[in-house]
Protein backbone atom coordinates (compact mmCIF):
# COMPACT_ATOMS: atom_id res chain seq x y z
CA UNK A 1 0.00 0.00 0.00
CA UNK A 2 3.01 2.54 0.80
CA UNK A 3 4.89 1.33 -2.17
CA UNK A 4 1.53 2.25 -4.13
CA UNK A 5 1.16 5.76 -2.48
CA UNK A 6 4.73 6.51 -3.29
CA UNK A 7 4.32 5.61 -6.75
CA UNK A 8 0.89 7.51 -7.23
CA UNK A 9 3.30 10.86 -5.16
CA UNK A 10 6.08 10.21 -7.87
CA UNK A 11 3.71 9.89 -10.71
CA UNK A 12 2.11 13.06 -9.65
CA UNK A 13 5.10 14.99 -9.10
CA UNK A 14 6.75 13.71 -12.76
CA UNK A 15 3.29 15.14 -14.52
CA UNK A 16 3.03 18.32 -12.31
CA UNK A 17 6.76 19.02 -13.76
CA UNK A 18 5.40 18.19 -17.67
CA UNK A 19 2.19 20.87 -17.71
CA UNK A 20 2.81 25.05 -17.50
CA UNK A 21 0.68 26.00 -14.33
CA UNK A 22 -0.52 29.11 -16.55
CA UNK A 23 -1.64 28.35 -20.23
CA UNK A 24 -4.07 29.48 -22.77
CA UNK A 25 -7.02 27.82 -23.76
CA UNK A 26 -8.81 28.06 -27.30
CA UNK A 27 -9.54 31.62 -28.61
CA UNK A 28 -12.46 33.10 -30.51
CA UNK A 29 -11.89 36.26 -32.62
CA UNK A 30 -14.37 38.03 -34.89
CA UNK A 31 -13.01 37.44 -38.42
CA UNK A 32 -13.76 41.19 -39.65
CA UNK A 33 -11.99 42.80 -36.97
CA UNK A 34 -8.57 44.00 -37.76
CA UNK A 35 -7.00 46.55 -35.45
CA UNK A 36 -4.16 46.07 -33.11
CA UNK A 37 -4.41 46.18 -29.09
CA UNK A 38 -2.42 49.09 -28.77
CA UNK A 39 -4.50 51.52 -25.83
CA UNK A 40 -6.17 49.16 -23.64
CA UNK A 41 -8.09 49.21 -20.87
CA UNK A 42 -7.32 46.07 -18.20
CA UNK A 43 -10.81 45.28 -16.03
CA UNK A 44 -9.95 42.21 -13.60
CA UNK A 45 -12.54 40.95 -11.63
CA UNK A 46 -10.69 37.55 -9.72
CA UNK A 47 -12.78 37.62 -6.49
CA UNK A 48 -15.62 35.70 -6.51
CA UNK A 49 -18.72 35.80 -4.18
CA UNK A 50 -18.80 32.17 -4.07
CA UNK A 51 -15.32 32.71 -2.01
CA UNK A 52 -14.60 34.01 1.81
CA UNK A 53 -12.16 36.89 1.94
CA UNK A 54 -9.27 34.57 2.84
CA UNK A 55 -9.67 32.36 -0.34
CA UNK A 56 -10.04 35.09 -2.06
CA UNK A 57 -6.26 35.66 -1.53
CA UNK A 58 -5.18 32.47 -4.29
CA UNK A 59 -5.84 35.57 -6.78
CA UNK A 60 -3.36 37.62 -8.71
CA UNK A 61 -2.92 41.23 -6.90
CA UNK A 62 -3.47 44.23 -9.20
CA UNK A 63 0.37 45.33 -8.04
CA UNK A 64 1.27 42.40 -8.75
CA UNK A 65 -0.27 42.30 -12.48
CA UNK A 66 1.16 46.10 -13.00
CA UNK A 67 4.25 45.17 -12.62
CA UNK A 68 4.41 41.96 -15.22
CA UNK A 69 2.21 44.26 -17.44
CA UNK A 70 5.19 46.94 -17.58
CA UNK A 71 7.70 44.54 -17.83
CA UNK A 72 5.86 42.67 -21.04
CA UNK A 73 4.07 45.24 -23.13
CA UNK A 74 4.98 48.20 -22.26
CA UNK A 75 8.00 46.71 -24.46
CA UNK A 76 5.76 46.14 -27.22
CA UNK A 77 4.27 49.54 -27.12
CA UNK A 78 0.86 48.73 -25.76
CA UNK A 79 -0.17 51.65 -23.39
CA UNK A 80 -2.42 49.59 -21.09
CA UNK A 81 -4.25 50.85 -17.42
CA UNK A 82 -5.63 48.31 -15.08
CA UNK A 83 -9.26 49.05 -13.03
CA UNK A 84 -9.43 46.47 -10.02
CA UNK A 85 -13.06 45.83 -10.12
CA UNK A 86 -12.65 43.75 -7.25
CA UNK A 87 -12.14 47.30 -4.95
CA UNK A 88 -15.28 48.88 -6.06
CA UNK A 89 -18.64 48.62 -5.46
CA UNK A 90 -19.86 50.09 -8.79
CA UNK A 91 -18.03 48.08 -11.48
CA UNK A 92 -20.35 50.12 -14.06
CA UNK A 93 -18.60 53.54 -12.70
CA UNK A 94 -15.75 52.45 -12.24
CA UNK A 95 -15.57 51.35 -16.18
CA UNK A 96 -17.39 54.38 -17.29
CA UNK A 97 -14.92 56.95 -15.12
CA UNK A 98 -11.39 54.85 -16.11
CA UNK A 99 -13.10 54.86 -20.24
CA UNK A 100 -13.65 58.56 -19.72
CA UNK A 101 -9.82 59.71 -18.03
CA UNK A 102 -7.33 56.93 -20.22
CA UNK A 103 -9.77 56.82 -23.06
CA UNK A 104 -8.78 53.57 -24.40
CA UNK A 105 -9.08 51.80 -27.46
CA UNK A 106 -10.20 48.42 -26.47
CA UNK A 107 -11.40 47.06 -22.58
CA UNK A 108 -9.78 43.75 -21.78
CA UNK A 109 -12.06 42.18 -19.32
CA UNK A 110 -10.28 39.03 -16.99
CA UNK A 111 -12.89 37.48 -14.42
CA UNK A 112 -12.82 34.12 -12.83
CA UNK A 113 -15.48 31.79 -14.24
CA UNK A 114 -14.24 28.24 -11.93
CA UNK A 115 -12.16 27.38 -9.54
CA UNK A 116 -11.43 24.23 -7.39
CA UNK A 117 -11.34 23.92 -4.19
CA UNK A 118 -9.52 22.09 -2.14
CA UNK A 119 -8.98 20.55 1.63
CA UNK A 120 -11.31 19.74 4.79
CA UNK A 121 -11.33 21.58 7.86
CA UNK A 122 -9.78 24.42 5.93
CA UNK A 123 -10.89 25.10 1.93
CA UNK A 124 -8.55 26.97 -0.04
CA UNK A 125 -8.53 27.66 -4.13
CA UNK A 126 -6.22 25.35 -5.59
CA UNK A 127 -6.86 26.27 -9.78
CA UNK A 128 -9.22 28.53 -11.50
CA UNK A 129 -9.82 29.39 -14.89
CA UNK A 130 -10.18 33.12 -16.58
CA UNK A 131 -12.59 34.17 -18.59
CA UNK A 132 -10.35 36.81 -20.96
CA UNK A 133 -12.58 38.71 -23.86
CA UNK A 134 -11.94 41.98 -25.64
CA UNK A 135 -14.54 44.89 -26.34
CA UNK A 136 -13.55 47.31 -29.15
CA UNK A 137 -14.86 50.73 -27.38
CA UNK A 138 -15.42 52.03 -31.00
CA UNK A 139 -17.46 49.61 -32.53
CA UNK A 140 -18.77 48.60 -29.51
CA UNK A 141 -18.77 44.83 -29.54
CA UNK A 142 -16.73 41.80 -28.33
CA UNK A 143 -14.14 41.03 -30.69
CA UNK A 144 -12.17 38.25 -28.86
CA UNK A 145 -12.54 36.10 -26.20
CA UNK A 146 -10.54 33.52 -24.36
CA UNK A 147 -9.40 31.63 -21.26
CA UNK A 148 -6.76 30.62 -18.74
CA UNK A 149 -6.52 28.47 -16.83
CA UNK A 150 -4.54 28.44 -13.56
CA UNK A 151 -3.54 24.90 -12.85
CA UNK A 152 -3.79 23.48 -9.90
CA UNK A 153 -1.12 21.96 -7.39
CA UNK A 154 -1.49 18.20 -8.49
CA UNK A 155 -1.55 19.32 -11.84
CA UNK A 156 1.37 21.76 -12.24
CA UNK A 157 3.51 22.08 -8.91
CA UNK A 158 2.38 25.45 -8.03
CA UNK A 159 0.98 26.18 -4.39
CA UNK A 160 -1.27 29.25 -4.28
CA UNK A 161 -2.36 29.39 -0.62
CA UNK A 162 0.76 30.01 2.54
CA UNK A 163 0.09 27.71 5.40
CA UNK A 164 -3.38 27.27 6.96
CA UNK A 165 -4.51 29.39 3.42
CA UNK A 166 -2.75 32.54 4.24
CA UNK A 167 -2.00 34.66 1.44
CA UNK A 168 1.17 34.44 -0.68
CA UNK A 169 2.86 36.46 -3.65
CA UNK A 170 1.87 35.23 -7.29
CA UNK A 171 4.44 37.18 -9.31
CA UNK A 172 4.64 34.30 -10.94
CA UNK A 173 0.71 33.46 -11.73
CA UNK A 174 0.62 37.08 -13.07
CA UNK A 175 3.91 36.91 -15.12
CA UNK A 176 2.58 33.88 -17.07
CA UNK A 177 -0.98 34.79 -17.37
CA UNK A 178 0.05 37.82 -18.97
CA UNK A 179 2.85 35.81 -21.54
CA UNK A 180 -0.28 33.44 -21.89
CA UNK A 181 -2.33 36.29 -22.75
CA UNK A 182 0.50 37.72 -25.04
CA UNK A 183 1.09 34.68 -27.04
CA UNK A 184 -2.76 33.90 -27.24
CA UNK A 185 -3.77 37.82 -28.84
CA UNK A 186 -0.28 37.45 -31.20
CA UNK A 187 -1.35 34.23 -32.81
CA UNK A 188 -4.98 35.83 -33.71
CA UNK A 189 -3.29 38.90 -34.84
CA UNK A 190 -3.72 41.41 -32.50
CA UNK A 191 -0.62 41.93 -30.92
CA UNK B 1 -25.71 45.43 -1.46
CA UNK B 2 -28.71 42.90 -0.77
CA UNK B 3 -27.91 41.08 -4.27
CA UNK B 4 -24.26 40.72 -2.58
CA UNK B 5 -26.00 39.40 0.78
CA UNK B 6 -28.29 37.09 -0.65
CA UNK B 7 -25.42 35.48 -3.14
CA UNK B 8 -22.92 35.28 -0.22
CA UNK B 9 -26.13 33.42 1.95
CA UNK B 10 -25.94 31.17 -0.95
CA UNK B 11 -22.12 30.83 -1.42
CA UNK B 12 -21.75 30.45 2.28
CA UNK B 13 -23.64 27.08 1.90
CA UNK B 14 -22.00 26.31 -1.37
CA UNK B 15 -18.44 26.42 0.37
CA UNK B 16 -19.04 24.60 3.73
CA UNK B 17 -21.23 22.28 2.07
CA UNK B 18 -20.22 21.57 -1.08
CA UNK B 19 -23.59 21.28 -2.74
CA UNK B 20 -25.52 19.49 0.46
CA UNK B 21 -27.11 22.75 0.82
CA UNK B 22 -30.77 23.08 -0.66
CA UNK B 23 -31.27 25.17 -3.86
CA UNK B 24 -32.66 28.92 -2.74
CA UNK B 25 -33.90 31.22 -5.74
CA UNK B 26 -33.09 35.04 -4.90
CA UNK B 27 -34.53 37.72 -7.20
CA UNK B 28 -32.01 40.39 -7.97
CA UNK B 29 -33.88 43.79 -7.55
CA UNK B 30 -34.11 46.23 -11.01
CA UNK B 31 -34.06 49.09 -11.93
CA UNK B 32 -36.89 49.07 -13.47
CA UNK B 33 -39.82 45.97 -13.17
CA UNK B 34 -42.09 46.81 -15.89
CA UNK B 35 -45.80 45.23 -15.68
CA UNK B 36 -45.86 41.48 -16.78
CA UNK B 37 -46.91 40.46 -20.04
CA UNK B 38 -48.16 36.64 -20.66
CA UNK B 39 -45.26 34.55 -21.86
CA UNK B 40 -46.55 32.36 -25.20
CA UNK B 41 -44.01 31.71 -26.77
CA UNK B 42 -40.17 31.50 -25.00
CA UNK B 43 -37.08 31.19 -26.30
CA UNK B 44 -34.24 29.61 -23.75
CA UNK B 45 -31.08 30.05 -23.83
CA UNK B 46 -29.03 28.01 -22.33
CA UNK B 47 -25.52 27.68 -21.05
CA UNK B 48 -22.71 26.41 -23.01
CA UNK B 49 -20.81 24.61 -19.79
CA UNK B 50 -22.09 20.76 -19.84
CA UNK B 51 -20.24 20.08 -16.56
CA UNK B 52 -22.11 22.80 -15.06
CA UNK B 53 -25.43 22.17 -16.47
CA UNK B 54 -26.75 19.42 -18.45
CA UNK B 55 -28.68 20.96 -21.22
CA UNK B 56 -30.80 18.00 -21.93
CA UNK B 57 -32.14 17.52 -18.48
CA UNK B 58 -32.76 21.28 -18.07
CA UNK B 59 -34.42 21.78 -21.83
CA UNK B 60 -36.64 18.26 -20.57
CA UNK B 61 -37.48 19.89 -17.24
CA UNK B 62 -38.24 23.49 -18.68
CA UNK B 63 -40.20 21.77 -21.61
CA UNK B 64 -42.42 19.43 -19.14
CA UNK B 65 -43.19 22.72 -16.68
CA UNK B 66 -44.15 25.04 -19.02
CA UNK B 67 -46.16 23.02 -22.17
CA UNK B 68 -48.87 22.36 -20.53
CA UNK B 69 -49.50 25.52 -19.54
CA UNK B 70 -49.79 26.26 -23.12
CA UNK B 71 -46.39 27.56 -23.91
CA UNK B 72 -44.21 27.14 -27.09
CA UNK B 73 -40.51 26.70 -26.00
CA UNK B 74 -37.66 26.47 -28.13
CA UNK B 75 -34.28 25.62 -26.71
CA UNK B 76 -30.84 27.40 -28.00
CA UNK B 77 -27.47 27.34 -26.71
CA UNK B 78 -24.11 29.66 -26.02
CA UNK B 79 -21.36 28.28 -27.84
CA UNK B 80 -18.69 28.61 -25.67
CA UNK B 81 -16.47 31.30 -26.28
CA UNK B 82 -19.27 33.24 -27.57
CA UNK B 83 -19.00 36.70 -28.79
CA UNK B 84 -22.16 38.49 -29.51
CA UNK B 85 -25.69 36.65 -28.09
CA UNK B 86 -27.46 39.00 -29.64
CA UNK B 87 -26.28 37.72 -33.43
CA UNK B 88 -26.54 33.86 -32.33
CA UNK B 89 -30.31 34.56 -31.42
CA UNK B 90 -31.08 36.11 -34.82
CA UNK B 91 -32.12 33.15 -36.43
CA UNK B 92 -34.41 31.87 -33.51
CA UNK B 93 -36.17 34.73 -33.13
CA UNK B 94 -36.91 35.05 -36.76
CA UNK B 95 -38.38 31.42 -37.14
CA UNK B 96 -39.66 31.09 -33.54
CA UNK B 97 -40.87 34.63 -32.81
CA UNK B 98 -40.63 34.17 -28.96
CA UNK B 99 -42.42 36.37 -27.04
CA UNK B 100 -40.03 36.36 -24.48
CA UNK B 101 -36.27 34.83 -24.25
CA UNK B 102 -35.28 33.31 -20.90
CA UNK B 103 -31.38 33.33 -20.27
CA UNK B 104 -29.14 31.09 -17.83
CA UNK B 105 -25.83 31.37 -17.49
CA UNK B 106 -23.65 30.11 -14.76
CA UNK B 107 -22.52 33.46 -12.26
CA UNK B 108 -19.91 30.89 -10.51
CA UNK B 109 -18.80 27.00 -10.41
CA UNK B 110 -16.84 25.42 -7.67
CA UNK B 111 -15.42 21.80 -8.37
CA UNK B 112 -14.07 19.90 -5.26
CA UNK B 113 -10.93 18.09 -6.17
CA UNK B 114 -10.83 14.26 -5.27
CA UNK B 115 -7.93 11.88 -5.93
CA UNK B 116 -8.60 11.62 -9.63
CA UNK B 117 -9.56 15.10 -10.61
CA UNK B 118 -13.15 17.50 -10.51
CA UNK B 119 -15.27 14.75 -8.28
CA UNK B 120 -18.10 17.00 -7.79
CA UNK B 121 -19.04 20.29 -8.75
CA UNK B 122 -21.86 22.63 -7.43
CA UNK B 123 -23.07 25.90 -9.01
CA UNK B 124 -25.42 28.96 -9.22
CA UNK B 125 -27.05 30.21 -11.94
CA UNK B 126 -28.45 33.61 -13.05
CA UNK B 127 -31.77 33.38 -14.78
CA UNK B 128 -32.68 36.71 -16.59
CA UNK B 129 -36.56 37.12 -18.60
CA UNK B 130 -35.63 39.42 -21.05
CA UNK B 131 -38.84 40.30 -24.10
CA UNK B 132 -38.24 38.81 -27.86
CA UNK B 133 -35.55 41.41 -28.41
CA UNK B 134 -34.70 43.58 -25.48
CA UNK B 135 -31.55 43.85 -23.93
CA UNK B 136 -32.72 44.94 -20.01
CA UNK B 137 -33.61 42.18 -18.31
CA UNK B 138 -37.81 42.38 -16.98
CA UNK B 139 -37.04 39.97 -14.18
CA UNK B 140 -33.83 38.23 -12.89
CA UNK B 141 -33.04 35.61 -10.07
CA UNK B 142 -30.38 33.43 -8.96
CA UNK B 143 -30.20 30.29 -8.00
CA UNK B 144 -28.06 27.23 -6.26
CA UNK B 145 -26.41 25.88 -5.22
CA UNK B 146 -27.31 23.04 -7.92
CA UNK B 147 -25.31 19.75 -9.38
CA UNK B 148 -24.81 19.03 -12.98
CA UNK B 149 -28.07 16.48 -13.53
CA UNK B 150 -30.36 20.07 -11.34
CA UNK B 151 -33.93 18.89 -12.11
CA UNK B 152 -35.44 21.58 -10.04
CA UNK B 153 -34.38 24.97 -11.22
CA UNK B 154 -37.38 24.61 -13.97
CA UNK B 155 -40.06 24.01 -11.63
CA UNK B 156 -38.99 26.55 -9.28
CA UNK B 157 -38.25 28.83 -12.15
CA UNK B 158 -41.52 28.64 -13.28
CA UNK B 159 -43.69 29.07 -10.16
CA UNK B 160 -41.22 32.37 -9.79
CA UNK B 161 -42.85 33.08 -13.01
CA UNK B 162 -46.25 32.27 -12.44
CA UNK B 163 -46.03 34.27 -9.39
CA UNK B 164 -45.13 37.04 -10.88
CA UNK B 165 -47.98 37.33 -13.62
CA UNK B 166 -46.06 35.93 -16.69
CA UNK B 167 -47.42 32.60 -17.00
Amino acid sequence: MLRRFALFGAANVLLAACTSPVSGGLSNKDKAYQKKVTRVLVATSFHSLLLTEKQNNVFIQPSELQQSLTAKWSPLGVTWQVVDFDAVTDKKKALVDAVESFAPTQVLELHTASFQLIGGVIRVVDGYTVDVSLTDLAEKKRVWRSTIEFRSFAASGRLRNGPAGSAIPHQEDANELVDALTAKLRGDGLL
Amino acid sequence: MLRRTLILVVAGGMASSCGTAPPALQTVALRSAPPAKKIERLLIWLPADDAALDPLVTANTFKSQLEPLGVAVQIGRSTALELSRADDQKLFIAGFKPTHRLEIDIAGRVGRAGVIGDTLSVSVVRVALYDATGATPLRAFTYGPIHVNDRTLAGTVVNELKTQGYL
